[in-house]
């Protein structure tokens, strides 16, 4: 007779009534919406159960840990944490803004990466609007720069800045990738440029910091397992997560999210820094956060 | 809206904290279901304890009245039929193949 175990088994769902409570709890209390809808089984909150119901037990649990402490950034929330970081950059005692007359703003983008469609484009028009209502920002000259096409002699004196926005920094690979396009190609000083980003993983910002360049963010995000437990308690929810990788057959470069970088975050798109297990949609499974 | 029979169950599965999968085989959606727990929360016959979900004593109440009202008694009143996999009445010599054969040994 075969014994029942923890172990995953082909086929058989099993979701108990308290999880999908829990699960309801968090949603309201994160003002999630649960959609009554008999006929959408792709809302938010169905994923999330969909891909619970896959699980074991401790699987479920760990998840269900997770997602109390994931951030979900909508584009419509965008210029709050706009107003938040330009508040930050005015009250700077680093920063003299009552000598800068013009205000270049550039999307964060690697230089190969230049044309196509990224969020940080949307980032760098989130801008403008924000700039119009801010004291301390309202009578500059607000300049937008297409791709990382800058003139050295406008951004390289002292009455010039150059923003380069986004709306995530990861690794900060990417960022470094500008910076540098930015430095080596264009000519430009490191002090004059300032990177923003809504969301930003420390180590994303200890890299560019690494580059001498100054970083503005909102939100900074710590790794979800290995920043936040210790000890037996850590090594046991990294095996519950390896496991959960297996079953949902994730590559090896994306596990823990790419660079390892353990994110609970999804913004206009989902990072791939995020852990995978809430955007990989492979063979038919179903994700919370497609990318 | 819900039927008595499946208010029955859904009483049944937050009473042994069960598996809800058998309501979603019946056509609820996982969000249907969580939006019939908080009903049932709001209506005071289940509450949430330190280790979970746990029926009132309306909520038992409720359910020894739904049993009483359909007719069901001893185990019946603990578990609900298995609605999903009824099929009508077909005849006597008629071949019936289960949907999944590869299950068949």
């Amino acid at each position: 007779m075969k014994k029942r175990n923890d172990k995953f088994r082909v086929g058989e769902k099993n979701l108990n009534a308290n999880t999908i409570a829990k699960l309801s709890q968090i949603f309201n209390e994160k003002s999630w919406e649960i959609e009554d809808d008999a006929l959408n089984q792709l809302s938010l909150f169905n994923r999330f159960c969909t891909l619970l119901s896959e699980l074991t037990e401790p699987q479920q649990a760990l998840i269900i840990e997770l997602t109390e402490r994931f951030t979900r950034i909508p584009s419509d929330q965008y210029k709050i944490h706009i107003r938040k970081i330009l508040d930050q950059l005015a009250t700077d005692p680093n920063i003299d803004l009552s000598c800068i007359d013009d205000i270049y703003i550039a999307p964060l983008i690697a230089p190969e990466d230049i044309g196509k469609t990224k969020s940080s484009v949307f980032v760098q028009y989130s801008f403008q609007e924000q700039f119009h209502y801010n004291p301390y920002f309202a009578h500059k000259n607000i300049r937008f720069v297409n791709g990382l096409d800058v003139e050295s002699s406008h951004i390289n004196n002292d009455k010039s800045l150059l923003f380069v926005v986004d709306d995530f920094i990861g690794t900060g690979d990417t960022a470094c990738s500008a910076l540098n396009y930015l430095f080596q190609n264009k000519n430009i000083t490191n002090t004059r440029v300032i990177v923003i980003s809504i969301v930003a993983l420390n180590q994303g910002i200890t890299k560019i910091l690494d580059l001498g360049v100054r970083v503005f963010t909102s939100l900074i995000c710590s790794k979800g397992i290995s920043e936040y437990y210790s000890g037996t308690q850590l090594s046991a929810k990294l095996t519950l997560m390896e496991s959960i990788e297996n079953k949902i057959k994730v590559h090896r470069n994306e596990k823990l999210g790419y660079g390892q970088s353990e994110a609970l975050v999804k913004m206009i798109r989902t990072p791939n820094n995020t852990f995978p297990v809430f955007w990989k949609e492979k063979k038919g499974r179903t994700a919370p956060f497609p990318r | 809206m819900i039927t008595d029979e499946d208010l029955v169950l859904l009483l049944q599965l937050l009473k042994r904290n069960g598996n809800i999968q058998s309501l979603h085989k019946q056509g609820y959606q996982y969000s249907q279901i969580a939006n019939l727990i908080n009903f049932v929360i709001e209506k005071n016959l289940a509450y949430y304890t330190d280790t979970g979900l746990t029926l009132s004593n309306e909520g038992e109440e409720a359910l020894l009245l739904f049993n009483r009202n359909l007719r069901r008694k001893n185990s019946e009143a603990m578990i609900s039929p298995q609605a999903e996999y009824k099929i009508s009445k077909i005849g006597k010599y008629e071949i019936y193949l289960p949907s999944n054969i590869k299950q068949l040994r």
